[in-house]
């Protein structure tokens, strides 16, 4: 579904971003994708959406069979959906109905489709009735939900989610990977979250310095309690302890 | 100028029918013919300034809030009217100008006040404005309240650091604030158009 084979990127002031990352996820799949502060966890998602232009410098990328190039560019955004860090980013409408129905209005179908996927977005992530709520008016969790409802509206085949549980309350985050669980599109997570990401993937990939420095199952990366303090990391909590609610993670002895 | 919200109760009593579009057109209708009247022929301002008078108490719109939503262009009228100081017959085209600027703004304020900003965006669509420009308003008004915040920020943490300035360090102090929140502004003006293009934006 996603493979990247060999990317390099610097920006143009000459940081150097990604060395030579190459990734696999299949579809259907949830992924992680960890690591400090600038280790280039959003500049990879932003390429997968081909927002950093095309990998000249070098390397390849390939999301659902399409080979990331000039012409697949508008096929492949529409096949990949980002959710923003950030909600005030991505709500730039003026009404949810507006902002929701952007993306659609994009891929030039009827008012009347549009209308329909705005309905369903938003029946998804639980917020029908907010059609002519103001963006700004809303709670952070119902920002990040219209952000997804606004991403889910174009019926893309991976979602991408860039720190997606950062600032939320407890009970935001809940209802969040309750929410994250029941898309079955593929999905790449970026995140510091561990335990979410613990929660949610069956694969983990961990990048620090724009190196790939280590991938495999959730639980072997994330229980490497070396491993996640070389790369500025902690080892999640519930891999100590057992939950008194339920049973012992998958892996963990 | 209300973003959303109720009308004043009086106001989407009287007002409310009528669409957003009619009542751009009407208000706009109104300052031009207030700007069009001679110099001369100012004395036939006053049926419009009767009728604003009329008008705003049907709306049930407050004096003082439409005084204070003023305040920003006096200054302008002010730097104007003091242009025209010692030209012939100064006293009347100074008297003019002040006249046609309250009368002109206070049509504006009553539009503005009984008229939240997303009727007014819908409004100028109907209208067909250019769609950048309305777009532009569009964001103006999305992001205005997001920069408020992001400025009121600054300023606190600014603050809980400022033990002891001279009041010239304060103004050195502002004039970077500024500097750094149209930087943070440009920044997150990026990151909207990559959200934009992420959607399909052409």
């Amino acid at each position: 579904m996603i493979v990247i084979d060999h990317l390099h990127f610097a920006y143009p002031d000459g940081r150097l971003a990604l060395r030579d990352v190459s990734l696999r996820i299949g579809r259907g799949e949830t992924a992680g994708l960890v690591g400090p502060n600038g280790a280039g966890k959003s500049t990879l998602l932003l390429h997968l959406n081909g927002l950093l232009g095309l990998p000249r410098q070098a390397g390849s990328i390939c999301v659902d069979g399409l080979m990331l190039s000039e012409e697949s560019l508008p096929e492949v955004r529409r096949r990949v959906g980002l959710v923003f860090q950030d909600p005030d980013d991505q709500l730039f409408s003026t009404t949810v109905e507006e902002d929701v129905s952007f993306g659609p209005q994009q891929l030039d179908l009827t008012p009347g489709e549009v209308g329909a996927r705005v309905a369903k977005a938003l029946a998804a992530v639980q917020l029908s009735g907010f059609q002519q709520r103001i963006p700004h008016h809303l709670s952070l969790g119902e920002k990040k939900r219209v952000c997804l409802a606004g991403v889910l509206a174009c019926q893309p085949a991976v979602l991408l989610f860039d720190e997606p549980t950062a600032d939320f309350d407890p009970r935001g985050r809940r209802e969040f990977i309750e929410l994250c669980r029941s898309l079955p599109a593929t999905k790449l997570i970026a995140s510091h979250d561990l335990e979410m990401i613990l929660a949610l993937c069956t694969r983990v990939f961990v990048l620090d310095a724009g190196l790939l420095v280590a991938s495999g199952a959730t639980h072997e990366i994330l229980g490497d309690e070396p491993l996640m303090l070389a790369h500025g990391l902690e080892k999640p909590h519930s891999l100590f302890h057992r939950h008194p609610h339920g049973p012992m993670p998958e892996g963990h002895h | 100028m209300r973003i959303d919200g109720p009308f004043p109760t009086a106001a989407k009593e009287r007002f409310g029918p009528r669409s957003p579009a009619r009542r751009i057109v009407f208000a706009f209708a109104w300052v031009a013919l207030i700007a069009l009247l001679p110099a001369r022929l100012w004395i036939w301002q006053l049926p419009s300034a009767f009728a604003l008078i009329f008008v705003t108490r049907k709306l049930g719109v407050s004096f003082t809030a439409l005084g204070k939503r003023t305040l920003l262009i006096w200054p302008f009228v002010g730097f104007t009217a003091l242009g025209l100081l010692g030209q012939p017959e100064w006293h009347l085209r100074v008297g003019n100008l002040v006249l046609k600027a309250v009368l002109s703004i206070w049509i504006l304020s009553l539009l503005t006040q009984t008229t939240s900003v997303i009727e007014l965006i819908a409004g100028l669509r109907r209208l067909h404005f250019p769609a950048i420009w309305v777009e532009l308003f569009a964001f103006l008004v999305r992001y205005a309240s997001v920069l408020a915040t992001e400025w009121n920020r600054m300023q606190l943490a600014r603050e809980a650091r400022t033990f002891h300035l001279p009041s010239r360090e304060r103004w050195r102090l502002l004039a970077q604030s500024l500097g750094c929140l149209f930087i943070r502004a440009y920044e997150r003006a990026e990151r909207i158009h990559q959200a934009m293009l992420a959607r399909g934006y052409r």
